[in-house]
């Protein structure tokens, strides 16, 4: 075990930058999850960690240890793929022995391991079957059996969940962790599913066009959201926004047109740069209720609106409300019944608010 | 739904009548006599079966045949290794240098051997190989590597780069990675290619042409042969041809499955 750092990583393809400086420490033992959309780089960067690719500027750290241009094999790192990436012409027991090959362990340690690997992935009824006799979810074990037999310094998982149906996906999440926390591997997992990601990682890192936007644990990422970026991609649905205007002058207040919000005590004093200036006022939809399902003494600001749309999931309800010409989302837990073109009034607490910069998106408070 | 397959089903069937009717007049023509062939319109089929000819002319193919497969059987193996070679390093190495090689391997693949003449005899003649079986196999392997090379390129291609890249994770080398990794995903696409240049081999006239003097040095020579100057025998010429023709075909019917599935992992980009 190891524990990783990336200095200032600078990748380009072409015209593409596909990096643009990433810095990122992963503890010993730690598992991190690259958390982005498509093309963020975040691939990108798990493939410089594995040797894969190499960066134009920046180093890779194992320890003391600058494995920046050492090849692949010697990192002692191992990956699970997206596809799985198990070899159709091999075995299950010959997948899974392969790296342990090609390092010349001796044959009878190759047994030893094998079995300890599919025993704990629950795979030793399989050793002798060709993957085209495996399902999804079986090729998927055999492919982190496969990466773990070499007790790796390093794993790295590339979106290995995405294959999978819906209800496999939720069942492997939790084995998954469970398996790292067993073995105690440094682990570096990419995906771009903000619930894989909220529900296995230590800690995420946040990334978009090519740069980390955060790092914190779960709920550091949820409940301070950095910038504008994070704080709409993490959440389901997404925090709504509303551009507002900062009035110092007199009566301090927060105008978002559709609402005002007094302005006193911590809240004047982080905008008091900001007088007459336009910021970002986010709200996530959970934290915004019905007033007739608020919680009992909230006071806050109210929005009225009529409503255009509602997903009724069962255990949420999720409603959409057209606000002049603006669009909000607000999510209330249970099944409620609301009918399209309805007028509702909504309520939200002041101590839920995220505050942005309009201009640099980062967060005020 | 009905309809269309009565469609399909005609198309195949016309399709089917043109392409075995040349096959259809060369067995006809060769268990005809030869005043039959030449008076009897090439569609009607003999009044009596005559397969005296095919026995005859069999019998005097027998060292062109033998000649031919001495050659074309090490030229297809050969050039399908050393294609596989190159198209492995052209794949794994994607730079400029392997575009430009790979540009090198398309143009010597379309160049019509005709432009090539005087460099092939010349080439031949220098290792002093003219009018041998090795010179003729010499030939091939110049005209049909490339060619080789740009099939297993685009076999390669399609196989899944992750397959390649989790073995690289794992530790393992270049050789290693071709050996227990590309090599046996790649089956159907060595068996295509090794089949086609089998098939193109054995069924050129020029290069065998250029390279030797008379014809028994080549089957599809001996076959022209029979064109003579006196008057062609058609019934024995038919009769080569069918004989000639017979090994690729028994190869295609007996391989052409591997063939098909090659050719078949191209469109679905994995292994068959």
């Amino acid at each position: 075990m190891v524990d990783v750092r990336l200095r200032g990583l600078v990748k380009r393809f072409g015209k593409t930058i596909a990096l643009r400086g990433i810095d990122l420490d992963i503890r010993d033992g730690e598992f991190i999850v690259l958390l982005g959309p498509s093309g963020c780089g975040k691939t990108t960067t798990l493939r410089i960690i594995a040797g894969l690719e190499k960066p134009d500027e920046g180093r890779v750290l194992f320890g003391e240890k600058d494995v920046t241009y050492l090849p692949p094999k010697d990192r002692n790192v191992s990956m699970v793929f997206q596809s799985y990436a198990v070899w159709p012409h091999m075995k299950v027991r010959d997948n899974i022995a392969f790296p342990l090959k090609i390092r010349g362990v001796p044959q009878e340690e190759i047994d030893k391991r094998v079995k300890w690997a599919a025993e704990l992935l629950q795979i030793d009824e399989l050793l002798d079957r060709y993957p085209h006799q495996l399902s999804g979810g079986q090729r998927q074990r055999v492919a982190v059996a496969r990466a773990i037999v070499i007790e790796p310094d390093v794993l790295l998982m590339d979106e290995p969940l995405s294959n999978l149906d819906a209800l496999l996906r939720v069942k492997m999440r939790s084995e998954l962790k469970k398996l790292q926390r067993r073995i105690g591997v440094t682990t570096i997992y990419v995906t771009h599913d903000q619930v894989e990601a909220m529900t296995m990682g230590d800690r995420i890192a946040v990334m978009n066009a090519g740069k980390i936007q955060q790092v914190g644990t779960p709920e550091e990422i949820y409940l301070k959201p950095a910038n504008t970026f994070v704080a709409g991609f993490v959440g389901s649905p997404q925090m709504n926004f509303f551009d507002a205007t900062v009035k110092l002058d007199g009566e301090k207040l927060l105008d978002a047109g559709e609402f005002t919000i007094s302005l006193t005590g911590d809240l004047a004093a982080a905008l008091k740069d900001y007088n007459n200036k336009t910021v970002i006022v986010g709200i996530r939809p959970e934290y915004m209720y019905p007033r007739e399902l608020a919680p009992k003494n909230m006071i806050g600001p109210e929005i009225k609106g009529v409503i255009d749309f509602v997903e009724a999931l069962g255990s949420d309800t999720i409603i959409h409300l057209k606000v002049g010409n603006k669009h909000l989302v607000i999510k209330i837990s249970g099944s409620h019944h609301y009918r399209i073109g309805e007028e509702l009034t909504v309520i939200f607490g002041l101590d839920k608010i995220h505050i942005f910069d309009k201009n640099t998106g980062r967060a005020i408070i | 739904m009905r309809w269309n397959l009565v469609y399909s089903i005609v198309v195949i069937v016309v399709l089917g009548i043109i392409w075995i009717f040349p096959v259809y007049s060369l067995i006809l023509g060769s268990i005809k006599s030869l005043s039959e062939v030449m008076n009897t319109p090439i569609y009607v089929p003999p009044k009596q079966v005559d397969l005296t000819t095919i026995a005859e002319v069999a019998n005097e193919l027998k060292i062109p045949l033998a000649n031919t497969a001495i050659v074309v059987i090490p030229v297809a193996v050969l050039s399908t290794i050393f294609g596989m070679l190159a198209a492995y390093a052209i794949i794994r190495r994607q730079s400029k240098i392997s575009d430009t090689l790979m540009l090198l391997v398309a143009i010597a693949t379309y160049t019509p051997y005709q432009a090539l003449l005087v460099p092939f005899v010349q080439i031949v003649r220098s290792f002093g190989l003219y009018n041998t079986l090795p010179g003729i196999a010499l030939g091939f392997l110049i005209y049909y590597t490339p060619m080789a090379a740009l099939l297993m390129v685009i076999f390669m291609s399609v196989i899944p780069r992750d397959l390649i890249e989790a073995a690289v994770v794992d530790g393992a080398g270049e050789f290693s990675i071709f050996r227990r990794v590309v090599l046996p995903v790649l089956g159907p696409g060595i068996v295509s290619t090794l089949i086609f240049i089998l098939i193109v081999s054995w069924n050129n006239f020029f290069i065998p042409l250029i390279l030797t003097r008379g014809y028994n040095k080549f089957i599809t020579l001996k076959i022209f042969s029979y064109v003579g100057q006196s008057g062609t025998f058609y019934n024995r010429m038919f009769a080569a041809a069918l004989v000639g023709s017979l090994p690729p075909l028994i190869i295609f019917i007996f391989l052409g499955r591997y063939f098909m599935k090659g050719l078949m992992a191209l469109g679905t980009g994995t292994k068959a």
